[in-house]
């Protein structure tokens, strides 16, 4: 199946995906990318997620803790603040909207309306 | 995460030359911030390598230079590269000894072919008395204020031109480029 999605569209919303993830289970970086590569985004990349990962760690809307590891240095272990909770329930919101919206043009750009006369 | 890969002292190599180009190419974080990040993904990294091996972990992650420029990307807007900066002033610093030797030693040998003597001159503000001749040649140069100063203006330019040092402005830096 060939793979349509745009990867600006990902990037918009994958810190809303990681809060979601995270919220529903504390993971760290490699495990989380595995979820989200499970959850159906199988073209993702490590390379993208650990970025955005530091970024909610920096503005406060991700906690952490390190737990050892038998197979290397201890990981880092993500979960959601209160804020970060917060952040997760406008953005749904958000999208939900905006999806809504995008699915009414959508679907009424497949109907074509007829155009009113507009008088000189 | 089933699966154990397992890694090799070679995977270990290649792992640690990924993690030091790329925090060469992470300079301009502030210090604690790299660290951390290399130590996550240290951690991240051995993780990936033990379920789908070193190579593939790897390419996954892409570039160092790449992965640098999304977290700066991610971190909002674009910071200096100091160490950019040090190559380039140190470059103008060797093409100005390099001007300044062929400068010396081309006086001396139109010294020299002209019979011998001693002239008095000036290269970008420094004094220089260059002696050519049948008895020897001889250069003596002395370091003045204002020609210290002219060269360490002209450094602190190529540093800050190669540094990008107006990033650090946050009025004048745009945000760093995906």
């Amino acid at each position: 199946m060939p793979d349509t999605r745009d990867p600006q569209l990902l990037k918009g919303v994958l810190p809303m995906l990681v809060l979601r993830l995270l919220s529903a289970q504390e993971s760290y970086g490699y495990e989380l990318v595995t979820r989200l590569r499970e959850a159906g985004l199988t073209e993702i990349s490590t390379g993208t997620v650990y970025p955005v990962l530091t970024r909610l760690e920096r503005e406060g809307l991700l906690g952490s803790h390190l737990v050892p590891s038998t197979s290397g240095p201890a990981r880092k272990y993500y979960r959601p603040t209160p804020e970060g909770t917060a952040r997760l329930a406008r953005a749904v919101s958000g999208w939900t909207a905006l999806t809504d919206t995008v699915a009414r043009v959508l679907a009424a750009g497949a109907t074509p309306t007829p155009r009113t006369k507009e008088s000189p | 995460m089933t699966a154990h890969t397992r890694t090799t002292t070679a995977d270990d190599l290649r792992r640690w030359w990924y993690l030091t180009r790329l925090e060469l190419a992470l300079q301009g974080f502030p210090a604690a911030e790299s660290r951390e990040i290399l130590r996550t993904l240290r951690a991240d990294l051995a993780d990936a390598a033990a379920d789908v091996g070193t190579p593939r972990a790897l390419r996954d992650l892409g570039p160092p230079r790449h992965l640098a420029a999304r977290y700066e990307h991610e971190r909002g807007r674009p910071v200096p590269r100091v160490l950019d900066g040090a190559v380039v002033a140190l470059g103008l610093g060797l093409a100005v000894v390099l001007a300044w030797f062929s400068y010396a030693l081309g006086a001396i040998d139109t010294l020299s072919t002209q019979g011998g003597g001693t002239i008095a001159l000036s290269f970008l503000g420094l004094p220089l008395t260059a002696r050519g001749g049948p008895d020897g040649l001889g250069l003596e140069a002395t370091l003045t204020w204002p020609s210290a100063m002219l060269l360490l203006v002209l450094l602190a330019a190529a540093f800050a031109v190669g540094a990008r040092l107006w990033r650090a402005v946050p009025g004048l830096s745009r945000p760093a480029p995906a």
